[in-house]
């Protein structure tokens, strides 16, 4: 199965660059445009987590790791920050929570913490690895129309 | 591929309750402190009730959740003002993540300029 792995130095400046890198490639393995935006989204707001909650320091790697098999991209990105716990489906669940009450009040809070609310939605999987050294955010992105 | 951020603010002759904010490129980790910065300018040089501004999307191609916080900022900011946010001519990547984040409940989004232009 075809894969990409690509070791960016944790500072913002890298981001644009492998994020439309990332969707160019699934995009000659068949993902639409639209996936492949989505799939943009999914990297630039993986990556940006990865480097200001994990690998803080330049000197420090984020690693980009895609694998296309039949119908999926998988991507994951792993950081290498030292998170003791991470309930991802808890901080996903309470921050829709959140952006669902601000809708209902007629306002949009101008806190931060969308990202990972906007991979979960635009992503067909989503978890996350925690490790003494690393932490490793995992999604999978099916094309259209695949069962 | 062009990501850098361009801005550019745009008055019609004889609509001084319309700012029209050219955007192009990103608004992303790389470029949202100079799209707050400009915002915080033009907004800031808005005194008086009643202004609407009209962000054109037509050359963004891209914008993260980082970028949608500030938006929802210029969002705010100008409610504050008693004015309204309006955004024309986004991109269809750029409007769902609008519909993602929920941000198309509230801003006025318009699929053309003529249309964000009426009252």
């Amino acid at each position: 199965m075809p894969e990409i792995i690509i070791d960016m130095p944790a500072n913002f400046k890298y981001v644009p660059g492998v994020r439309v890198l990332v969707a160019r490639v699934s995009q000659a393995f068949g993902f639409n445009d639209q996936e492949a935006c989505q799939i943009e989204t999914i990297v630039d707001e993986l990556c940006n987590n990865a480097i200001e909650h994990g690998s803080r320091e330049e000197s420090q790697m984020v690693r980009i790791n895609c694998k296309i098999e039949n119908e999926d991209l998988e991507i994951v990105v792993i950081d290498s920050g030292t998170r003791k716990s991470f309930d991802l489906e808890k901080t996903i669940a309470g921050k829709l929570k959140l952006m669902e009450q601000e809708e209902q009040e007629g306002r949009v809070g101008e806190r931060r913490g969308r990202g990972l609310v906007i991979v979960k939605k635009m992503s067909d999987h989503l978890s996350v690895d925690l490790s003494d050294q690393k932490t490793a955010i995992r999604v999978r992105k099916r094309k259209a129309g695949s069962l | 591929m062009e990501q850098a951020l361009k801005m550019n603010l745009k008055e019609l002759p004889g609509q001084e309750k319309i700012k029209i904010v050219e955007i192009e490129g990103a608004i992303d980790s790389t470029t949202v402190i100079e799209f707050d910065k400009k915002m915080n300018e033009i907004m800031s040089a808005i005194h008086q009730p009643g202004i609407a501004m009209i962000m054109d999307f037509s050359k963004l191609n891209y914008i993260n959740s980082t970028g949608l916080t500030k938006l929802m900022g210029c969002y705010t900011g100008m409610i504050r003002r008693s004015g309204v946010l309006k955004i024309a001519n986004s991109a269809k990547n750029i409007q769902e993540i609008l519909n993602v984040v929920g941000a198309a409940k509230l801003i006025k989004i318009y699929a053309t300029m003529d249309e964000a232009l009426k009252p």
